[in-house]
């Protein structure tokens, strides 16, 4: 990655500057500790000095050890580093006090003190640039004593560490941006990003702008420009969009130095020019750039000051530049992964995309995910470049003293740079046979649990850091939730499917069961109805009698394990609809039909009022005969002295269906109970009227089955009167309830 | 002659009640207690009907009817499938399997006469 080899690239030159600016130390005050030595040799001292001081990229200055600490020379170097003539340093004993970052002057005057008194050191601090700006510098010294031992010169160097600084304070960030998991994370991100941008570079102004996925527009995701809503903030890719559009398409830094005036093709088109974030004449512009593939640009500018841009303003500004383009195509990607990885129940999509994901972030030529499954682990994901193989759906038993095993247990992760120097696993032999040189290994955790291991392999020696595991780590957490996920999904599922059987052996339980107790039941019946019909000869009136109250009683008892049955299916889900066309006139007559000997028996008028014209009726033409019958058979067997009527009507695609009587009614407060299972107005009517209590509850459910709607209109005294809604054409059966 | 009824029923009960029952109005009764003997008794004694419960061991009724009604010498022979199971689509299964009617137990004596009369009409009672 880019970012991380030009970090690599600063440190090693800061080492190199420092451990040079050491040899020049101990060249210097070798030098100095024999200054009583002659004036020729003094002389030849002096030119080495000089011709040293001229070729050292750093300041060197002498100072007096005691009383004001008065600076006694300084290289030409702070000039060009610093902007200030040496003279000037030399003039005004408080130069080095004044110039001090504020926040820095405390600690490091006390520093001093204390480092004095202990012969030399090195610390850090901020110095001000002629033109303002704060520069890091490392200041290492030493304290060179007189003939008697006492101090009598400080010898020191100043490094620029500026760059790295800027470095580690900008990893900050990108550490924070590896976190980002939603767009105001991202948002909030970017404006701490920019802050702390426009404050290292001493910008007055900083955007990031990215493209769209249409490719038309960039689009500002963050500016400092706070004046403006961000959405204001943009500009079309094409010659309108000036060099911001031009520095995406190419991709490259575009600076302009404000020497000269800014180049048409560069300038911004109406309306786009009256863009406040841009209205700058001095500025540069850098493409955020992932794998060589632009993803936006990053503009920086300068609304007050002329101070051109220089290589030295240009180089941190390009290392924010990849730091960003990295943070927010790490943020894209993590976003783009996180529905598949969060919103999957099946790994199958879910490892895809987790590969697709890793790619993107990491080099490497194999990767894999290793997860346990019983007594067993199973290679569930490997992807491989040749020439290394894919291990994908290989499985083996568990072993402990296997990398695998170490990292599950521990719960950490393990990095190897190089596996031809260290095997301390067990399987590490293998992977060296195959080449491996490098392997990050990650413990997919779920909450704590361990669900499994991800680990990335290389051919290349060092090819993994420690920044890679915190890259790849939040996108490997989120793997681990999606595993399990997918593994609580599957339980349920199992569990689900369990269900499924059990209910399925409660209903064939229930079928055998109203077999069982209906054949004995039947034979009872059947004996009775014969012996009634004389077939056995002639009987008794007073035996046929007892033989009727039998056969009302089996009857009775048959009604019971019907409606019991009835009511487990529809419970279980088991009860489905024969949908087919009815006639809702020969359902209603086929109803009365039944019921009207016991209407006649109890001397009550039986009524029907139907049209000719009814529509032709869809739906499961037994089960609504079933709730008629019930219906008007409660009606018959609850009225005394009266009548049952029962009405029908159609309109807006509904049967309308009303069994009204002239019995007792029923008090508001039973009205809804009496459709709940063994329920009626009164207990004790049970035993009075017979019923199973079941009747209303089951017409209620086969209604709700057919989307209608079944209730009473009643009050104690008056009749009720049952309504009943009914779709007209029913073509697909509703969910029970 | 009277006429022949085979009663495929493998509840000495309901054997007894259907035998008692249409016995006395006149008719001549042949007994298979599993559905295959039904498919055999059918075959080899030719009845003018056949009464057929659903449950059944070896072969259920649909089953059974099914073979029945796929000799083309035994189709005519009308089938009424005697069943208790009560339960919406038994019917429709019934006459899919191509039974002519269907009659569900507890039956009345009547119910059930009135039925086997449709398909002879000229039995002696």
């Amino acid at each position: 990655m880019a970012s991380r080899e030009f970090e690599q690239e600063l440190e090693r030159r800061v080492q190199e500057r420092t451990a040079e600016l050491i040899r020049n130390n101990e060249f210097l005050t070798r030098q100095l500790s024999e200054r009583k030595g002659t004036e020729s040799e003094l002389k030849d001292a002096r030119a080495r000095l000089h011709h040293v001081l001229a070729v050292t990229p750093a300041i060197i200055y002498t100072n007096q050890a005691s009383g004001d600490y008065a600076c006694t020379f300084v290289s030409e170097s702070l000039q060009q580093i610093m902007g200030y003539a040496p003279q000037e340093m030399l003039d005004d004993p408080d130069f080095w006090t004044t110039h001090l970052h504020p926040q820095d002057a405390r600690h490091v005057l006390a520093d001093v003190f204390r480092l004095v008194g202990q012969g030399g050191g090195t610390i850090e601090y901020r110095f001000r640039h002629r033109d303002g700006h704060y520069r890091w510098f490392q200041d290492t010294f030493k304290v060179v004593p007189d003939e008697a031992g006492h101090p009598f010169e400080i010898v020191g160097a100043w490094a620029d560490i500026t760059q790295r600084k800027l470095a580690e304070s900008f990893h900050v960030l990108y550490q924070a941006s590896l976190k980002i998991q939603d767009p105001m994370g991202l948002k909030k991100w970017g404006d701490d990003f920019l802050r702390k941008g426009r404050e290292v570079l001493h910008l007055d102004r900083l955007s990031i702008l990215l493209a769209d996925p249409e490719g038309q527009w960039l689009r500002a995701v963050a500016s400092t420009e706070t004046d403006e809503p961000l959405d204001a903030i943009r500009v079309p890719i094409g010659p309108e969009g000036g060099g911001l559009a031009q520095a995406y398409l190419t991709p490259q830094a575009i600076v302009c130095d404000g020497q000269a005036p800014v180049p048409e093709e560069l300038r911004l088109k109406p309306p786009y020019d009256q863009i406040e974030a841009f209205r700058s004449r001095v500025f540069a512009i850098m493409p955020l750039v992932v794998q060589g593939q632009a993803i936006g640009v990053l503009e920086a500018g300068w609304k007050y000051s002329r101070r051109p841009f220089d290589a030295a303003a240009l180089e941190p500004l390009q290392l924010l530049a990849t730091q960003a383009a990295l943070a927010f195509e790490h943020s894209r990607l993590y976003a783009a992964a996180q529905p598949v990885l969060r919103g999957s129940l099946e790994l199958t999509e879910v490892y895809p995309a987790f590969a697709e994901a890793v790619k993107a972030l990491l080099g490497y030529d194999r990767i894999g995910v290793v997860v346990p499954e019983g007594e067993k682990l199973v290679m569930a994901l490997s992807v491989a470049e040749p020439p290394l193989a894919s291990w994908q759906g290989e499985s083996w038993p568990k072993t402990e003293g296997t990398a695998v095993d170490w990292v599950m247990t521990h719960k950490k992760p393990r990095l190897v740079r190089d596996l031809a120097k260290e095997q301390p696993f067990s399987d590490d032999i293998f992977m060296v046979q195959e080449g491996i040189r490098a392997t990050l290994m990650l413990p997919l955790l779920a909450g704590e649990k361990p669900v499994g291991v991800f680990f990335l392999d290389s051919l290349t020696p060092g090819a993994y850091t420690e920044r890679d595991l915190e890259l790849v780590d939040p996108v490997a957490q989120q793997l681990a939730l999606a595993i399990q996920n997918a593994q609580l999904f599957r339980e349920i599922e199992d569990k689900g499917h369990q269900l499924e059987i059990a209910s399925k052996h409660k209903s064939q339980f229930l079928a055998n069961m109203s077999h069982e107790l209906r054949t004995p039941l039947n034979a009872i019946l059947g004996y009775t109805a014969l012996i009634l019909d004389n077939i056995y000869g002639d009987v008794p009136e007073k035996i046929r009698d007892v033989l009727t109250r039998l056969d009302k009683s089996g009857h009775h008892l048959l009604g019971l394990i019907n409606d019991v049955l009835d009511l487990s299916k529809i419970e279980a889900g088991l009860l489905t609809l024969t949908l087919a066309d009815y006639s809702m006139k020969e359902v209603v007559q086929t109803a009365v039909a039944d019921v009207e000997a016991l209407a006649a028996e109890k001397k009550l008028a039986l009524k029907v009022a139907a049209p000719a014209d009814l529509p032709r009726g869809r739906g499961d033409e037994r089960r609504i005969t079933q709730v008629l019958l019930n219906l008007v058979g409660n009606g018959i067997k609850f009225t005394e002295a009266g009548e049952v009527r029962v009405e029908v009507t159609a309109a807006d695609g509904a049967f309308l269906l009303s069994v009204a009587d002239t019995g007792p009614g029923i008090a508001a407060a039973d009205q809804q109970k009496i459709f709940e299972e063994f329920q009626q107005a009164d207990s004790s009517s049970t035993r009075t009227k017979g019923g199973t209590g079941l009747g209303l509850s089951i017409a209620r459910r086969i209604i709700a089955l057919h989307g209608g709607r079944i209730w009473v209109e009643s009050s104690p005294g008056k009749g009720s009167t049952f309504w009943l809604k009914l779709p007209v054409r029913v073509e697909r059966q509703a969910e029970a309830t | 002659m009277s006429k022949r009824i085979l009663v495929v029923e493998d509840q000495e009960d309901n054997r007894r009640i259907l035998r008692d029952l249409l016995t006395s109005v006149g008719f001549e009764l042949i007994e298979a207690v599993t559905g295959k003997e039904g498919v055999t008794m059918a075959e080899t004694h030719r009845p003018d009907l056949i009464l057929m419960d659903i449950q059944l061991p070896e072969l259920d009724g649909y089953e059974a009817t099914r073979r029945i009604k796929a000799n083309p010498a035994l189709r005519p022979i009308p089938i009424i499938a005697v069943t208790s199971f009560a339960l919406s689509g038994d019917d429709i299964k019934a006459y899919e399997a191509g039974c002519d009617g269907y009659v569900t137990k507890p039956f009345s004596p009547r119910v059930l006469l009135a039925k086997i009369r449709e398909y002879l009409p000229e039995a002696d009672s």
